[in-house]
């Protein structure tokens, strides 16, 4: 990434004009689409990077990679490898465990494919290799096969997942030289019924584990978890493999693959893959109205973008992040190119959904060049061959660093120039990217981080291993005590302990003794096993119409809401919590509703405590409980209340860790005329702190929590503060009485806000500690997130939506809760307001 | 604080029905939680501390019957005449039947069947379940040899398994009733995991569940071997432990030395497996004599057909004295074409055609039309599978043929059939 370099545009095109390794032809009309564009748009370009092209660096193939190979590799075209594959085959030969780190379209497979197809040439040696999703599967079995053809090799490749029948999956288990398959196949279908596996575990010497950098957070603490499990039968049947890892892009590739593995690994990140030159446009909507920071709609920039390159003569590939979106902008473009009915499509949209003989024909239309434009989800992200394009127009920010290089690594694959625009939503997030370029030209920010040894996962874990062998005494699994968790498990009545000597742990084994299949109730995408589901029960019916995962089920399922999916209103009739169901109709309501939700965090105990000028950050233990007492129906458009309901749910509660930010009193008192100016201030900064704060930790927004609160003294816990549908801070009693303001008499004694962000998984996820870390760098991120926002007193991009301004008018002065925010932030900076 | 208290904090978010934890722990204050302090925290643990009874293996041995023969293993042995009547019908019959068939085309050595049946602590599979009671029975001089394993303890497997191995050799021909899907690959997966050999691959393996389904599922509730001890052994269990209640009574007696039922396991155990001695007679009866025990006689021509033998089938059908079905008449008439005999197929495929049998219809189109090349008739009969709902397309397709070669045969009657032209 260190190649790569800020420009100014004008620069940009000269640069641009001097790669002599993109070939004249191809340069041509990105030679013409890019100046245009940036004569016409300046405005909306808030960066170009440019990418320059890179010459490919090769090595010879291995002296002793097998004849047959090399002449596969020949047929296919490789003359020779590139210096990672070649580092990869050389490392993976000495024994040891690596991670690949290269961009798309490095040739990454060839790194494990080559040494694989070698062992199991040269010695029966079995391979198994676990993508994330079983669409990248089916991708890899083709690819290994055509190599197979090319070399008549005899390899024999199947995929093992839900869709395996089973008359096929004793030949994958007894014949298969590579199984290829997912971890919750893994976890589930293969661990549990080892011994079926025999053969393959005997003789297993590869686990290649693809897209490593989906395995963080949850995921991935179930994933280090399940290698636990691999570890322990590999053992039981004496194979020793090595694990070759890949992932995008991120700042800690072999600490992930390390703590996913729990021995060393070695990071491969030279890639010596020639790349063409690229393009990149960070691209900002225009602002349609400034008092609200409004931008007209990233949909219609996109259209108008790859529009512009379609009519260029540009192949272009669109992402966007829903389904529906692909469908939106499929229809939009193809509007414009698809009018006549009897000429064949130029557009086309793909993603998951659609049959796979669909898709094939659409990618083999790619392949050939002869459909202009394709519209996706990250269904085409990776993996799938889609031969050459130009131009690669994202739709929104894909939610991670990572992803975003993945994405536009589909276009200039081959070596010629190519272009990339990245274009924002008004989501935080995509703001605060698009106006800060270095994310791209400097190391990657992205921390991927797993807890295997959360306690919940990790005892669900051991139970799913005790059924798999049983446990001695002198074994290990994880970082806890295993003597103390079989205990429990003893006493739960799953294990049950046997002493051959009388009652020395040393010789004690553990037995699985429950009639139960314990893989079955643990889903490696959660902590707890317990979505909703939305039953349309319209006219009698009763289809799923919808999944809602168990934090979000309380602020969005309670009787009476209005549950919207794409826009489409359901009114909820019946809740069956316990049954995880909620029974819905079709209605016409013209309003929607909103939880009146409260969180009360109690600190329990501090880990660690930092002191600036005039604030204090912590990071410790805390009690959460969120509730939701009732909710409000407010009408579209005007926001008017136009009724409340109540809401009787049990309570959510956890203990987790957070880390917390307080204001010194009188700093505070000194910046701000009345407390009510400060409560907005903080939930303001909250707002975007947490933004930054799921930016860092490489996590998804709701994997963290937020709240604003009193938590000082002996009056900790007084009063958490929300904001209502007028955008206006209030404040509720923690105790459930009647809502206040902040100049209620209850506050007049201590005034000490504190805003948490806390890990919003029971033991938490392992957040708090890299957040605590990056504290500063949430801080500083979170002051140019607000400062360099467009809006003039608060959006949803920057502090959370704000009432029209007209409405912020108090006496003579304008509160502005983006200036607000900023004092705050500027407060826990450290700095003096 | 300890483990138990981390827990139960954790789940009390993820509970299905579970309380609300009400009491807030505080802070650690000892250097090393506890794990189980720690968990409680977070989630709500429910566990209880564990009291047992100690007995010794002599008197658990005792208990059920038998003598401990390797720690942790109850040997339990019995030996009856074949002249013993099981229910109402005796072991001896195995002799007189004739059991090719259900041996997969080869009269079986009686010495080599080995009958086998186990009880597991769970219908779950996987590496797991455990099977602690093997019951196997052979036969020898004249007389039934049963052995039944009963496991004290995990420890005992081993030897259980390697014991065992004194019963199962290379040519044994295993006779179970669901075994083939239940009882066999959990054996294997014990073995593999105690021994790292598998002694049941490649044995013949006779699954008697699949055999009475065919004979009998359709006229009998359902096909548990029970069921079947009831219809055709007229053996009816007194106080038998229920199968479901098995797994607890021997994980009771793991954790708490509860004795209660072991002896009531390992006799349901032992009547399992001397069923199967008499259930396998009667089966080869069933297969070999037409009409016996008023087997399902399409049931069984159908199993005789797939395993090839059109002869059997048919005598099946022919000699079983019952009224035949339409799906038996059917599958007869078939079963005579298969063997050309079209004077005994046509007219019963004629007769179920009137009562507006599909099949029966296509098989006459098929029959005029390849066969007596009469395309006038098979249009007939096609024209009249096209009243009939369903397989529009096919039989379209068929009539679009019919008149096209009816018409290259006759031209005159294109005209009248009208709707094609004749090249």
């Amino acid at each position: 990434m260190n190649e790569l370099a800020l420009h100014e545009p004008s620069y940009a095109l000269e640069e641009d004009r001097r790669q002599a390794v993109t070939p004249a032809v191809e340069a041509s009309d990105l030679a013409t689409l890019l100046p245009a564009i940036r004569r016409r748009h300046a405005g909306r370009i808030t960066a170009e990077l440019v990418i320059p092209a890179r010459d490919g660096k090769y090595a010879e193939f291995p002296g002793d990679l097998d004849p047959r190979i090399a002449t596969a590799l020949r047929a296919r075209g490789v003359e020779r490898l590139y210096t990672h594959q070649r580092a990869a085959w050389d490392a993976v030969r000495d024994g040891q465990h690596i991670v690949v780190v290269t961009p798309t379209a490095s040739g990454k497979t060839l790194c494990y494919n080559l040494p694989v197809l070698q062992a199991a040439i040269a010695a029966h040696a079995k391979a198994l290799y676990l993508f994330p999703t079983k669409a990248l599967a089916q991708d890899q079995v083709s690819e290994l096969m055509e190599l197979n053809k090319a070399g008549s090799l005899g390899v024999r490749t199947f995929t093992f997942d839900g869709d395996t029948p089973g008359d096929a999956r004793q030949a994958v288990r007894t014949r298969g030289d590579i199984v290829i398959s997912n971890p919750d196949m893994l976890h589930q279908g293969i661990l549990p019924h080892h011994t079926k596996w025999a053969q393959f575990f005997e003789n297993l010497r590869f686990v290649v584990i693809d897209e490593m950098h989906t395995y963080r957070g949850v995921f991935g603490s179930h994933m280090a978890n399940v290698l636990r499990r691999l570890a322990r039968i590999c053992a039981f049947y004496r194979a020793q493999p090595v694990f070759v890892f890949c992932s995008a892009t991120i700042a800690n590739p072999a600490e992930l693959a390390t703590a996913l593995l729990g021995r060393p690994v070695t990071a491969i990140t030279e890639s010596g893959a020639p790349l063409g030159a690229k393009h990149l446009l960070l691209w900002n909507p225009p602002v349609i109205n400034p008092e609200l920071g409004l931008r007209a709609s990233a949909r219609s920039q996109t259209t108008r973008i790859a529009r512009a390159a379609i009519k260029s003569g540009l192949k272009t590939i669109v992402f966007a992040n829903s389904r529906l979106m692909v469908e939106v902008l499929t229809k939009y473009l193809k509007d414009v190119f698809d009018a006549d009915p009897r000429q064949p499509a130029r557009v086309a949209a793909y993603r998951g959904g659609y049959l796979p003989t669909e898709r094939r024909a659409t990618e083999s239309r790619l392949r050939q060049g002869t459909l202009d434009c394709v519209v996706t989800t990250n269904a085409l992200e990776l993996g799938v061959d889609i031969g050459a394009l130009d131009v690669c127009v994202l739709n929104g920010y894909p939610g991670t660093i990572a992803g975003t290089w993945q994405r536009l690594g589909r276009a200039g694959r081959r070596n010629r120039a190519s272009l990339g625009v990245l274009v924002a939503t008004s989501d935080a997030l995509d703001q605060y990217i698009v106006r800060n370029p270095s994310f791209f030209t400097g190391a990657s920010p992205e921390h991927a981080r797993i807890a295997p040894d959360q306690l919940l996962i990790l005892l669900d874990h051991v139970r799913c291993a005790a059924f798999e062998l049983p446990f001695t005494a002198s074994e290990s699994f994880g970082g806890e005590n295993l003597v103390e968790m079989l205990t429990l498990l003893a006493e739960q009545g799953v294990v049950h302990r046997e002493d051959s000597g009388p009652g020395e742990d040393a010789d004690a084994r553990w037995h699985w003794i429950a009639d139960s299949y314990p893989a079955n109730a643990v889903s490696l995408r959660s902590i707890a096993d317990g979505n909703f589901v939305v039953v349309d029960i319209t006219g009698g019916g009763h289809s799923v119409i919808a999944e809602v995962d168990y934090s979000s089920a309380a602020l969005t399922l309670y009787e009476g809401a209005i549950y919207l999916i794409q826009a489409a209103p359901w009114q909820v009739e019946r809740l069956d919590w316990k049954g995880r169901k909620a029974f819905v109709t079709k209605t016409n309501a013209d309003y929607y509703t909103d939880a009146i939700d409260y969180t009360k965090l109690k600190i329990l105990d501090c880990f660690e405590h930092a002191q600036r000028e005039a604030s204090t950050c912590t990071r410790g233990e805390v009690h959460v409980v969120r509730r939701v007492a009732g909710y409000k129906k407010i009408r579209y458009y005007t926001h008017e209340n136009v009724g409340y309901g109540p809401v009787n749910l049990p309570d959510h509660e956890m203990h987790t860790t957070a880390v917390w930010w307080q204001v010194d009193p009188q700093a505070l008192d000194a910046a701000f005329p009345d407390r009510w100016r400060a409560i907005d201030g903080f939930l303001g900064a909250g707002y975007a702190m947490h933004t930054i704060a799921a930016l860092l930790t490489m996590s998804d927004k709701h994997d963290l929590g937020r709240a604003i609160g009193d938590a000082e003294g002996k009056h900790e816990g007084e009063w958490f503060a929300t904001t209502d549908p007028k955008r206006r801070g209030r404040l509720q009693p923690a105790e459930g009485g009647a809502e206040g303001d902040a100049n209620d008499s209850g506050l007049a004694r201590e005034f000490v806000p504190t805003l948490f962000l806390y890990d919003n998984y029971p033991g938490g996820i392992g957040l708090s500690t890299p957040l605590y870390d990056l504290r500063a760098q949430v801080l500083a991120r979170a002051v140019e997130l607000v400062g360099a926002c467009d809006c003039a007193h608060g959006c949803p991009a920057c502090i959370g939506p704000v009432l029209d301004i007209a409405q912020q008018i108090d006496g003579a002065e304008i509160r502005s809760p983006k200036r607000d925010a900023l004092r705050v932030l500027a407060l826990l900076a450290g700095a003096h307001a | 604080m300890d483990l138990r208290a981390r827990l139960q904090a954790l789940e009390s978010h993820l509970g299905v029905g579970r309380q609300r934890v009400t009491a807030v722990g505080q802070p650690a204050t000892q250097d090393v939680t506890p794990l189980v302090a720690r968990l409680q925290r977070i989630a709500r643990v429910q566990s209880e501390k564990i009291a047992k009874r100690i007995v010794t293996p002599k008197e658990v041995a005792r208990i059920v019957g038998g003598e401990t023969c390797a720690e942790g293993v109850v040997l339990v042995e019995h030996f009856l005449p074949l002249s013993h009547i099981h229910g109402r019908v005796p072991f001896a019959r195995i002799n007189d039947a004739s059991l090719d068939f259900l041996a997969g085309g080869v009269e079986p050595e009686r010495e080599r069947l080995l009958f086998i049946d186990t009880e597991t602590t769970g219908l779950a599979g996987g590496t797991g379940t455990v099977a602690f009671v093997l019951g196997l029975a052979r036969i020898r001089n004249q007389a039934i040899e049963c052995r039944q394993y009963f496991l004290t303890a995990f420890r005992g497997e081993r030897a259980m398994l390697e014991h065992a191995l004194e019963w199962i050799a290379p040519d044994s021909h295993l006779v179970s009733f669901n075994g083939k899907s239940f009882d066999a690959p959990l054996l294997v997966t014990r073995y593999l995991l105690a021994l790292r050999r598998n002694p049941l691959a490649g044995l013949a393996h006779m699954d008697l569940l699949h055999r009475t389904r065919a004979a009998f599922g359709r006229n009998w509730p359902d096909c548990r071997l029970q069921t079947a001890e009831q219809y055709l052994l007229k053996l009816f269990r007194t106080d038998d432990i229920p199968g479901h209640l098995i797994p607890q009574i021997w994980t009771g007696w793991l954790q708490h030395g509860e004795t209660a039922g072991l002896r009531g396991v390992v006799d349901h155990n032992r009547l399992d497996v001397l069923s199967l001695v008499a259930l396998t007679g009667v089966l080869g009866r069933a297969y070999a004599e037409p009409g016996h025990e008023h087997a399902d006689p399409l049931g069984i021509a159908r199993a005789h057909r797939r395993a090839g033998d059109t002869q059997a089938a048919c005598r099946h059908l022919e000699d079983s004295g019952m009224p035949l079905t339409d799906d038996a008449q059917l599958e007869l008439a078939n079963l005579y074409a298969r063997a050309e005999h079209w004077d005994k197929a046509v007219p019963l495929w004629e007769q179920l055609a009137r009562k507006n049998d599909y099949s029966a219809m296509e098989r006459l189109a098929i029959y005029h039309e390849h066969r007596q090349r009469d395309f006038d008739a098979a249009l007939s009969w096609t024209e009249r599978m096209l009243q009939q709902s369903g397989q529009e397309a096919q039989a379209e397709k068929r009539r679009e043929r019919l008149i096209r070669r009816g018409a290259q045969a006759s031209p005159g009657n294109s005209a009248q059939r009208g709707a094609v032209n004749p090249k």
